[in-house]
C-alpha cells in the first residue's frame, strides 16, 4: 500500500485507477459547491454577500500550505533515502502551490478592500503567505539552474526543508501577534465558529480544491515519470 | 581525530544552540512584532506626540458623532479599560460600525487623542447568517460583548 | 592534535587571501558608502526624512552589500579542488564551513563596524541610535554571513542564473531586517526581549549552516 507512494511504476497503475473518479468528483462537488456558495448559504451578519469569498480564499490556502507541507515531506524522504520519486513529486507540485497561493492572495486581497478598507496591509499574515508565494517561485526557478537536472533537484529539496519553517509561523501568526486578519475559525473540531449552513458549502469548495489539486498533479507526475523513461 | 569525531562533537554542539535558541525565541516571541498596540498599552507607553503609529481596539457604542457633508467622524475606540477620542475624515470601510473592532493608523494628538489617516476594521471568526442572529437577539441569548 | 594545525593553517590561508584580495574587500565598502549618496540625492537633503529613514537606509545597504560576497565562500575553492582535498585531509565538511563562516565574518563584515558610524553621521543620526545600529549589526552581522554562506552552497554549479543566490539571500534575510529595525525603533523597555528573539535567530541559523552547506556541498562534488 505504501509504495504507491515511493515507487513510481505503482503509482503509474494507482494513477490510471484513479484519474477518471478524480474528474467525476472535481466536477460534481464544483458545481454543487458553486450553487451552495453562491444561492444557496446565507448572508454573513456582519459581512453581507461578502462572506462568499471565503469559499475560495480559505480552501486554496489550506490548499497552498498543504502542498508546501507535501513538498517538505517528500523532499526528507528523498533525500534520506534517496528515492527519486520525491524529487519527481516536487517539480511537478511546485506551480500548482504556487497557483494556489497565487488564489490565496488575489482573493484575499478582493476581500480586504469591502471589509477592513484595504487591499493590501503588513500584518503578520499577510506577509508570512506572501513570503512562502516567493519561495514558491524560487523553487520552480532553482530546479533550472543548473544543467543537471540530478544536482537542481537535490539543492530544491534542500531549499524546500530550510524555507518549511514558514509554515509554523504561517499557522500560529494570527494566535502570537496582533493581526489584522481574524484568527483561525476551524482550530477546535467540536465546535467551530461557523455556522452549519455556511460551513456546507466550504467543506464542498475543499473538496473540489482537493481533487483538483490532486488531479492535476497526479496528471503532471505521470507525464514527468514518462518523460524521465524516456530519457533513460 | 577523524571525521567521524569531528562531525559528532558539531552535532553536539549544534543541538545545544538550537535548544537554547528556541529556549530564547518561545520565551520572547509574544512581547515583540506589533502591529497594533491597544489603547492601554498606548496609554502605558512613552510615544511622542505626533508619531505615526497604529493603535486597535473597539468602538464605543453610542460615541460616533458624524458631521453631515465633509465625511469627518469623531468617536471613541476603547479596550474596557481606556479609552482614546479619534477623529477621522475621509471614507469609511462598510464594516465600520458601533461596537466594531479597529484597528486605526495615525498620529497621537494629545492624551487620549488621535487623529487618524487610516482605518481598517476587523472581523471576527464567527461567521454566522444574519436571519439567525435576529432570532437569537429576539431570545435574548445575543450576549456577545464587546 | 594534527586537526588544530590543519585548522590553524585553513585560517592562515584565508587570512593570506584576504589579504591579498584586499581591495575586493574595500569594494564592497565603497558600495555601501556610494549606496548611501544615491539615496542622498534621490531623496533630497531634507534632515528630516533621514533621520526618519536613514536607519533602514542603513540596514537595507548592509543587506545588499552582503549579496556582493556570495561568490567569495566556496566557489573558488570548489573549481580548483581545494574542498575535495581539504576533506580528503581529514576534516569533514561542517568544520570547514566553519571556519569559512568565522573567517568570512571577520574580513568581510567586521570593516563595517568603521564604516557604520561615518555613514550615521552622514545621515544626521542620533547618538543614541548610533550604538543600537553597531548592537544590532553585531548581532545580526553573523546571520548574515551564515546566510551568504547558505545561498552560495545552494548555487556552488549554478553557471547559468547566479541572481536567484541574492535573491534568496533577500528572503531568508527578512526576518532578520524586521527584527533589528523593529530593536532599533523599539521603546526601551521592549529592547531586551527582541534582542535576545534576535540572538535566538542567531543561534538558530549559525547551528543549522554547517549543516545545510556541508550537504550542498557535497552534492555538488558528487555531481560534478
Amino acid at each position: 500500500m505504501i509504495k504507491i507512494f515511493i515507487n513510481p511504476g505503482k503509482f503509474i497503475n494507482f494513477a490510471n485507477f484513479v484519474i477518471k473518479p478524480l474528474i467525476f468528483i472535481s466536477i460534481i462537488s464544483f458545481i454543487i459547491g458553486l450553487i451552495f456558495a453562491l444561492y444557496v448559504s446565507p448572508d454573513d451578519y456582519q459581512q453581507g454577500s461578502t462572506v462568499r469569498i471565503m469559499y475560495i480564499h480559505v480552501p486554496s490556502a489550506w490548499l497552498a500550505m498543504l502542498t508546501f507541507l507535501i513538498m517538505t515531506i517528500y523532499s526528507i524522504i528523498a533525500l534520506a533515502f534517496k528515492t527519486p520519486f520525491g524529487f519527481i513529486v516536487n517539480s511537478a507540485v511546485a506551480p500548482i502551490g504556487a497557483t494556489f497561493t497565487f488564489i490565496c492572495l488575489f482573493t484575499g486581497s478582493l476581500w480586504g478592500k469591502p471589509m477592513w478598507g484595504t487591499w493590501w496591509v503588513w500584518d503578520a499574515r499577510l506577509t508570512s503567505v506572501a513570503l512562502l508565494f516567493v519561495m514558491y517561485l524560487i523553487i520552480i526557478f532553482l530546479k533550472k539552474t543548473t544543467n543537471n537536472i540530478n544536482l537542481g533537484e537535490k539543492i530544491t529539496s534542500i531549499f524546500i526543508i530550510i524555507c518549511s519553517i514558514n509554515l509554523p509561523i504561517i499557522k500560529f501568526s494570527v494566535d502570537w501577534w496582533n493581526t489584522l486578519h481574524q484568527p483561525a475559525s476551524i482550530s477546535k473540531i467540536s465546535s467551530p465558529s461557523i455556522d452549519p449552513s455556511m460551513m456546507k458549502p466550504l467543506f464542498i469548495m475543499t473538496i473540489f480544491f482537493i481533487s483538483i489539486g490532486l488531479l492535476i498533479a497526479i496528471i503532471r507526475i505521470k507525464a514527468e515519470i514518462l518523460e524521465r523513461k524516456k530519457i533513460i | 581525530m577523524s571525521i567521524k569525531y569531528q562531525r559528532l562533537i558539531i552535532i553536539i554542539f549544534s543541538l545545544i544552540l538550537i535548544a537554547s535558541a528556541i529556549f530564547l525565541i518561545l520565551f520572547n516571541s509574544k512581547k515583540n512584532f506589533v502591529f497594533f498596540l491597544t489603547p492601554t498599552e498606548l496609554i502605558n507607553s512613552d510615544k511622542i506626540l505626533k508619531e505615526q503609529i497604529r493603535i486597535g481596539g473597539y468602538i464605543k457604542t453610542k460615541s460616533l458623532i458624524k458631521q453631515k457633508n465633509n465625511n469627518y467622524y469623531e468617536f471613541i475606540v476603547t479596550d474596557k479599560e481606556n479609552e482614546i477620542k479619534v477623529k477621522y475624515s475621509g471614507i469609511l470601510p462598510d464594516l465600520f460600525r458601533e461596537g466594531q473592532g479597529v484597528v486605526i493608523e495615525g498620529k497621537i494628538m494629545g492624551k487620549n487623542e488621535f487623529l487618524a489617516s487610516r482605518i481598517f476594521t476587523k472581523h471576527d471568526e464567527n461567521y454566522m447568517p444574519a436571519s439567525i442572529k435576529k432570532q437569537l437577539k429576539q431570545k435574548n441569548y445575543w450576549n456577545k460583548e464587546y | 592534535m594534527q586537526i588544530i594545525n590543519s585548522i590553524t593553517a585553513l585560517f592562515y590561508k584565508e587570512y593570506k587571501i584576504a589579504y591579498k584580495n584586499l581591495y575586493d574587500i574595500l569594494t564592497i565598502i565603497l558600495f555601501f558608502l556610494l549606496g548611501i549618496f544615491i539615496f542622498v540625492f534621490s531623496i533630497g537633503p531634507n534632515e528630516e526624512i533621514f533621520q526618519q529613514i536613514g536607519i533602514g537606509i542603513i540596514w537595507t545597504l548592509l543587506l545588499l552589500s552582503n549579496n556582493l560576497s556570495i561568490k567569495r565562500f566556496y566557489q573558488n575553492d570548489f573549481k580548483d579542488g581545494n574542498l575535495h582535498l581539504l576533506h580528503m585531509s581529514g576534516m569533514s565538511y561542517e568544520l570547514i564551513v566553519l571556519v569559512k563562516l568565522i573567517t568570512n565574518w571577520f574580513f568581510l563584515q567586521i570593516p563595517f563596524f568603521i564604516f557604520i558610524p561615518i555613514a550615521c553621521l552622514m545621515l544626521n543620526i542620533q547618538n543614541d541610535n548610533i550604538y543600537l545600529i553597531l548592537l544590532t549589526f553585531l548581532i545580526g552581522s553573523p546571520i548574515l554571513t551564515s546566510i551568504a554562506s547558505i545561498s552560495g552552497s545552494l548555487n556552488l554549479l549554478n553557471n547559468r542564473n547566479i541572481e536567484i543566490a541574492s535573491i534568496i539571500v533577500m528572503l531568508l534575510s527578512i526576518p532578520v531586517i524586521i527584527f533589528s529595525f523593529g530593536i532599533i525603533k523599539a521603546p526601551p523597555e521592549l529592547i531586551k526581549p527582541q534582542l535576545s528573539f534576535l540572538i535566538g535567530i542567531l543561534l538558530l541559523f549559525v547551528s543549522i549552516t554547517p549543516w545545510i552547506c556541508a550537504a550542498c556541498i557535497k552534492i555538488a562534488i558528487r555531481n560534478s
